[in-house]
């Protein structure tokens, strides 16, 4: 059965990758057959053009740096088991320059920075009520005290203002001449007061009502001046018109002498004899 | 192609710096980034087809490598061992992106009607104008997109990456056999896609 190559072996010839016994038996084959020849040849050419493809120029970028603190950050190898030893460390010689201590005993689970058992033990809970209820009674007897005393201070100081007060007012009204007025007399004094007011009113209008006479008065008779004045130029104005129209209507009419004179002369000169031999000629 | 004179540095300079990146020397790592991080860029470029989704890979792809760079246990496999991360990061953004667009960013199967053809009637329109290596470049990077994701990656790596076929299979945990069956049915896509622009080429250099 002839030989045939294969995929493969194509490939190794065109890479230059086929053994040198390979390679004549390969060539051999390509001499009968030409249309393989003609691809290898079609292949060739094809490797020929893509190196034409050249590579981009980029430049790494910075952000490299990022991966570096990234990992300069993260624990690796033997560092992490270390630094867990190094932080139980930290925290067990804090524990223990503080005196922080745990026990477990009947009154429970306890924490604390001595040892539990220099702690007292607890009071009871009588001991506990009666230490209270000796507080609270101290607490309201002396509560109650200072109210007492707050009260009477209160009272003491109200009494003396009333005092001062009513002394204040005494004087006031002796100093002013004040009396005391009963209902009769205070409906007297308001009839008075109504009585004055009345009169006060009557007097205002009567007085309003003379001012205003006058000043209508007054200003009908400045309204006449002005009629009056008004009228007056009005005819002066009409009398200047009039005479400025009859010195206009005697200049137009010397204008129209002189001009029809103008004419008349013209007219004679061109019919005097002189003239009509010139013409005749 | 890889430009052989700095991948040879990578690879004379690049396992003492793996081994102290390794041992958490942070100068290292970041030296290594320089020397690999236009590598895998141009392959994440290649494979994605834009700019953004690259750098994003990119960054990605650097990041697990610092997370991951202690289960490296064979130095000399330093290098599949990054384009597989590479590998993996790219496919995780590109899951990302297509469920935030609902769109497929890469070909499907060889037969892919889509952007090939685009770039064949592009040159069908234009069959005098010389190519300029811009445009060839575009061309180029379209008729990548039109492959098979498998063979893609494959060609990529072969063609612009530079690695051995054993690197590629490590890379990508398949058999050498089946990286050079990709090649070999990649490469013969990319020359049907690319037809017009080896004939121009073709010209140019008779």
């Amino acid at each position: 059965m002839k030989w045939k190559p294969e995929e493969t072996d194509i490939i190794d010839y065109l890479y230059g990758s086929m053994a040198n016994d390979k390679k004549e038996k390969f060539e051999q084959y390509l001499e009968s057959d030409p249309e393989l020849k003609k691809e290898i040849d079609e292949l060739r050419l094809t490797q020929k053009v893509l190196p034409s493809f050249q590579d981009e120029e980029v430049i790494p970028p910075v952000p490299l740096a990022g991966i570096e603190s990234v990992k300069s950050r993260s624990l690796r190898g033997w560092l992490y088991p270390v630094s867990i030893a190094a932080s139980v460390a930290v925290i067990l010689l804090t524990g223990y320059l503080t005196n922080f201590r745990m026990s477990f005993n009947d009154n429970g689970f306890e924490l604390g920075f001595v040892d539990p058992g220099q702690i007292n033990n607890a009071l009871t809970e009588e001991e506990v009520e009666q230490m209270i209820a000796a507080r609270m009674n101290k607490f309201t007897s002396d509560v109650d005290g200072r109210l007492v005393s707050l009260s009477s201070d209160f009272e003491n100081q109200l009494s003396t203002n009333q005092a001062l007060t009513e002394a204040q007012i005494t004087s006031i009204a002796k100093h002013r001449g004040f009396v005391e007025m009963d209902d009769e007399q205070v409906l007297q004094f308001i009839g008075q007061l109504q009585a004055e007011n009345k009169k006060m009113m009557q007097n205002f209008y009567q007085v309003s009502a003379e001012e205003q006479k006058t000043y209508l008065r007054n200003i009908l008779l400045e309204y006449s001046d002005y009629l009056d004045r008004q009228r007056q130029e009005d005819i002066q104005f009409i009398q200047a018109n009039l005479r400025d129209i009859r010195s206009n209507s005697e200049l137009k009419q010397e204008e129209t002498d002189k001009i029809l004179a103008n004419i008349i002369t013209q007219v004679n000169s061109q019919n005097s004899p002189v003239n009509n031999r010139q013409s005749l000629d | 192609m890889v430009n052989q004179t700095l991948l040879d540095i990578a690879m004379n300079h690049a396992d003492g710096l793996i081994m102290k990146a390794r041992a958490g020397d942070d100068d290292s790592f970041n030296r290594l980034v320089s020397l690999w991080y236009k590598r895998i860029y141009n392959y994440c470029f290649k494979y994605a087809g834009s700019h953004d989704l690259a750098m994003d890979i990119t960054q990605n792809t650097f990041i697990a490598v610092h997370q991951k760079l202690d289960q490296l246990r064979d130095i000399g496999s330093f290098r599949p061992w990054l384009y597989r991360i590479a590998i993996n990061c790219s496919h995780e953004e590109l899951r990302k992106q297509r469920k935030l667009t609902g769109l497929s960013l890469s070909g499907s199967d060889n037969e892919d009607e889509g952007n090939g053809l685009q770039v064949e009637d592009d040159i069908r329109q234009q069959p005098d104008a010389k190519l300029q290596r811009q445009e060839i470049a575009e061309l180029i990077l379209e008729a990548l997109q039109t492959l098979a994701e498998e063979q893609r990656m494959v060609v990529i790596m072969k063609e612009y990456e530079g690695l051995k076929f054993r690197e590629i299979a490590e890379a990508l945990e398949i058999s050498e056999n089946t990286a050079k069956s990709r090649l070999y049915y990649g490469l013969r896509h990319l020359r049907a896609k690319l037809k017009n622009v080896i004939n121009e080429n073709q010209i140019i250099e008779s």
